[in-house]
């Protein structure tokens, strides 16, 4: 009884899975992502948010399937340093940090810019910045668990945001979906493009250990992934009907700008409640990045993480206000989801790939050894 | 050792102690064999009728040489025989009589005979409630207890004593159901009160500041109620109580965040009833925290949030102030908050003409001066007035306290400002806890079975389950398929 309740202290339940796969997913990439596949895939880019949803579920699989294979690995830095070594493992896992990082700084910095366009646009980046890091890093100094109750609670309190999205669907023109074709090309490229708002839930391969029970866990993941397909696709589907397609080209933060449309009798403009409220959803986000790259230090150098979260922390602030110009958090994305797409469809296969014929080698050396033994 | 023996007083040195006060009595009695006895006593501690009677009474008719047979002739319960000083400066001044043979001897009968002043059983003040008991509980911790166990006659209930206080003594006493209250709880507890080391423990608020698991938290961690039925529904669930000698509030842990807004009412009145009222409480209190910041912020930043029409009406309210409505909204709410401070510190019969006088004369008057608008002025009166509605006072401070960081978050950065402070505090209640268990339960940890009583109340045959959050020993209060059997239509006629 005793044991059973401490464990629960320091592990999560399986289905806040759920909401840290979610709350990871979903970021500041609603905000604009439909320009993007629209301009990639025309008005049948929805195709494409479905494909990559779907498609998302093998990586999935396969990190569940690498962390629950092996005894003694249950996290990826120690997957890389059992199959690679020392060297060449702590190599892919610091590749790995960095990447996580930069995911959250381009979160940081582009909620950031958000809000610099929208409500204050004479605002200085730093303090701003520095507050919502100072939050974060309050929040992991008290534990896994508490990065885990605030991806929980970012993606509950927000979720009536859900109810509001769907206002502008008054103003819908449902013939801008015909004719519905399906051309490879652009499909593909509109799925690369629809990648960066995907990305984020490898950190699962970085928090599996504190999973209570991993096994249960891996459908909650899936069903997060399920309900971020879900979200992406409804967005997606309001913004087309309500935009023509000339109109989104022009349009930077579609949702943002179809926000506006929605009038309730004491409330106008309701982008500012929205862009406010989405700071609920952009904490937990930035938050597991951090918590993955101050873990994954914490890890790698053998230091106490209370040392490496302001480490990680004080880059992250750094990295984030270097970026001024609109180019630059564009690149900055661009990078990072080029990034992104590259780790999930490649990397993550390759290694998965890798690591198990290795094992199978292995074996075969080791039961070759035990029958050479037995004769 | 010899630390031991350095504290352990001596007796003739106790009572030389004891004789530099002038209530510190002395007699000899002298009985009819010539047969003499003396008494020492604290005289403001000792009901001198019974002492007449019991002790010096019978003294007076027997002569006898042996304190056993002192006992004898005394008629009182818990009569015993002192030899160190620790336990004679102790009994002394508990209210006890020592009867000595002689001058010298090192040793003595102590006799209790303690008059101590007591407030009667009176009705809850701060926790009233119109339907149910009216009983609250008092300083006294005799009478305190008397009060709860008669409420759950099962000799399970434990109730583990110790004295706190270096200097005050203060007797404390742990409650709990030995076969439903978790182990880890109350061992937290006692060992948490043990661990107490401070010269004087006036109330049970000090114990309170002192086991905290986060004491520069705003927000209260253990409840405190002056109810005795409250403790005892709370001791049944499975959590622990603590009552403070000279405290009319008892401690009751763990807690959560959602069980402040409460009111133990609530399961006096039906449970549709008690539900929509929680719920308004809940929505009085984010309206009270949330009101003012969300003023402030709108009419300095984000003025296209508001539709034309009623942005007429606030601007037109507005337009003859000279300040800006972040220097306004704090007048006004420093002047809320000293009526409420003077109210409190203010006899009640001055204080309530005061609240009125000052509320009434002070608003009407500062909006007719032009200083703050009228709309503000309703809106900051019923943010005060919602911060009353919760049903243990405690939080009712927290609420208080917290709309100023808000305010001034709302003038630095307008609703990204209010956001930001709300993220902070969310985070800030998902770390704390209540006695080792999350404060947030049942929002985080979500605990689905757990809500049935949280921001509702559903009907008694649903709650047949402790709260998953305590982890008590016995997980059912009754058997759930018991409760839901029901007749069929018409199932009377065959």
């Amino acid at each position: 009884m005793t044991a059973s309740n401490q464990q629960s202290y320091s592990h999560i339940a399986p289905f806040l899975v759920f909401f840290l796969v979610h709350s990871m997913q979903i970021g500041v990439g609603i905000f604009g992502f439909q320009r993007y596949i629209a301009m990639d895939a025309g008005y049948n880019a929805w195709i494409a948010v479905i494909l990559v949803g779907g498609l998302l579920h093998i990586p999935i699989w396969m990190i569940y399937k690498m962390m629950m294979r092996d005894q003694g690995v249950t996290d990826i830095i120690e997957l890389h340093r059992h199959y690679f070594g020392k060297w060449i493992g702590n190599l892919l896992s610091y590749g790995l940090l960095v990447y996580f990082l930069f995911m959250g700084i381009t979160v940081l910095r582009t909620y950031v810019e958000v809000i610099q366009i929208w409500m204050f646009p004479t605002m200085m980046t730093w303090p701003v910045t520095l507050v919502i890091l100072s939050i974060i890093v309050y929040a992991i100094y008290h534990g896994f668990r508490v990065v885990a109750g605030m991806a929980f609670l970012g993606v509950v309190l927000p979720f009536v945001l859900i109810f509001t999205a769907i206002s502008p669907l008054e103003f819908a023109n449902y013939h801008r979906f015909l004719p519905i074709e399906f051309v490879f090309k652009d499909q593909v490229s509109a799925m690369k493009t629809m990648t960066l708002s995907y990305i984020g839930f490898e950190a699962l391969a970085f928090y599996f250990p504190f999973i209570q029970n991993p096994k249960q866990s891996q459908k909650w993941a899936h069903m997060g992934n399920g309900l971020t397909v879900l979200i992406y696709l409804m967005v997606t589907i309001v913004t087309f009907l309500f935009y023509s397609r000339l109109h989104l080209e022009r349009v930077v933060y579609p949702t943002l700008s179809s926000w506006k449309v929605l009038e309730l009798p004491f409330i106008e403009r309701f982008e500012y409640i929205g862009i406010a409220f989405w700071l609920l959803v952009v904490v937990p986000n930035i938050m597991i990045s951090l918590w993955t790259v101050s873990r994954g230090m914490k890890k790698l150098l053998r230091a106490r993480q209370k040392h490496t979260l302001f480490f990680a922390a004080g880059t992250m602030f750094l990295f984030s206000i270097s970026y001024q110009t609109r180019e630059s958090i564009d690149n900055l994305n661009t990078y990072v989801s080029e990034a992104g797409f590259y780790i999930i469809f490649c990397y993550i296969p390759i290694l998965f790939i890798v690591t198990s014929f290795i094992r199978r080698f292995k074996k075969n050396g080791q039961s070759e050894k035990d029958n050479s033994i037995h004769m | 050792m010899s630390q031991k023996q350095s504290q352990n007083k001596h007796f003739q040195k106790v009572l030389d102690l004891c004789f530099h006060s002038d209530d510190f009595v002395s007699e000899t009695v002298e009985s009819l064999g010539n047969n003499q006895y003396y008494l020492n006593f604290y005289d403001s501690l000792v009901d001198l009728n019974t002492l007449n009677e019991h002790v010096i009474g019978p003294l007076q008719k027997h002569d006898v040489s042996t304190l056993d047979d002192l006992k004898r002739i005394i008629s009182l319960k818990e009569l015993t025989v002192v030899t160190t000083g620790d336990e004679l400066e102790e009994g002394l001044n508990r209210g006890k009589v020592l009867i000595r043979f002689d001058h010298s001897t090192p040793y003595g009968l102590l006799v209790p005979i303690k008059n101590l002043e007591n407030r009667e059983v009176s009705i809850p003040e701060v926790e009233y409630s119109v339907i149910g008991p009216k009983e609250g509980l008092v300083e006294d911790l005799a009478i305190n207890l008397n009060l709860i166990r008669k409420r759950l006659p099962v000799s399970t209930l434990c109730i583990k004593k110790m004295k706190v206080g270096s200097i005050s003594q203060t007797e404390v006493a742990v409650l709990y159901l030995s076969d439903i209250a978790n182990d880890e709880n109350v061992n937290t507890m006692i060992q948490r009160i043990k661990d107490i080391d401070y010269d004087e423990i006036s109330d049970s608020s000090y114990i309170n500041q002192f086991i905290e698991d986060n004491s520069n938290s705003p927000f209260p961690q253990l409840i405190d109620t002056e109810r005795p039925d409250r403790v005892a529904a709370q001791l049944i669930e499975g959590k622990v109580a603590v009552l403070v000698a000279g405290s009319p509030s008892a401690i009751t842990a763990p807690t959560t965040l959602i069980e402040f807004f409460s009111a133990f009412e609530d399961y006096f009145i039906p449970w549709h009833l008690a539900s929509a009222f929680r719920m308004i409480r809940l929505f009085a209190v984010l309206f009270s925290v949330f009101s003012t910041p969300l003023y402030v912020a709108v009419i300095t930043y984000h003025t296209e949030l508001i539709p034309q029409d009623l942005l007429a009406t606030l601007i037109l309210s507005r337009s003859i102030i000279p300040f800006p409505p972040i220097i306004e909204a704090i007048f006004l709410e420093l002047t809320i908050e000293l009526l409420r401070e003077a109210g409190a510190r203010l006899p009640t019969k001055v204080g309530q003409t005061i609240g009125i006088v000052g509320g009434i004369v002070i608003g009407t008057a500062a909006v007719e001066a032009g200083l703050t608008s009228n709309v503000l002025l309703i809106i900051v009166a019923l943010a005060a007035l919602a911060s009353f509605t919760t049903p243990i006072y405690r939080i009712g401070n927290t609420i208080r306290l917290i709309r100023f960081p808000f305010l001034l978050m709302a003038q630095l950065w307008g609703l990204l400002g209010i956001s930001l402070l709300g993220t902070f505090f969310l985070v800030h209640l998902i770390t704390l806890k209540s006695i080792g268990r999350p404060y947030l339960e049942p929002i985080y940890p979500f605990r689905f079975k757990d809500l049935r009583d949280s921001f509702f109340r559903l009907p008694f045959k649903f709650q047949y389950d402790r709260p998953v959050a305590l982890q008590t020993k016995k997980k059912k209060r009754f058997s759930k398929h018991e409760s839901k059997k029901t007749a069929d239509i018409d199932d009377h006629i065959h």
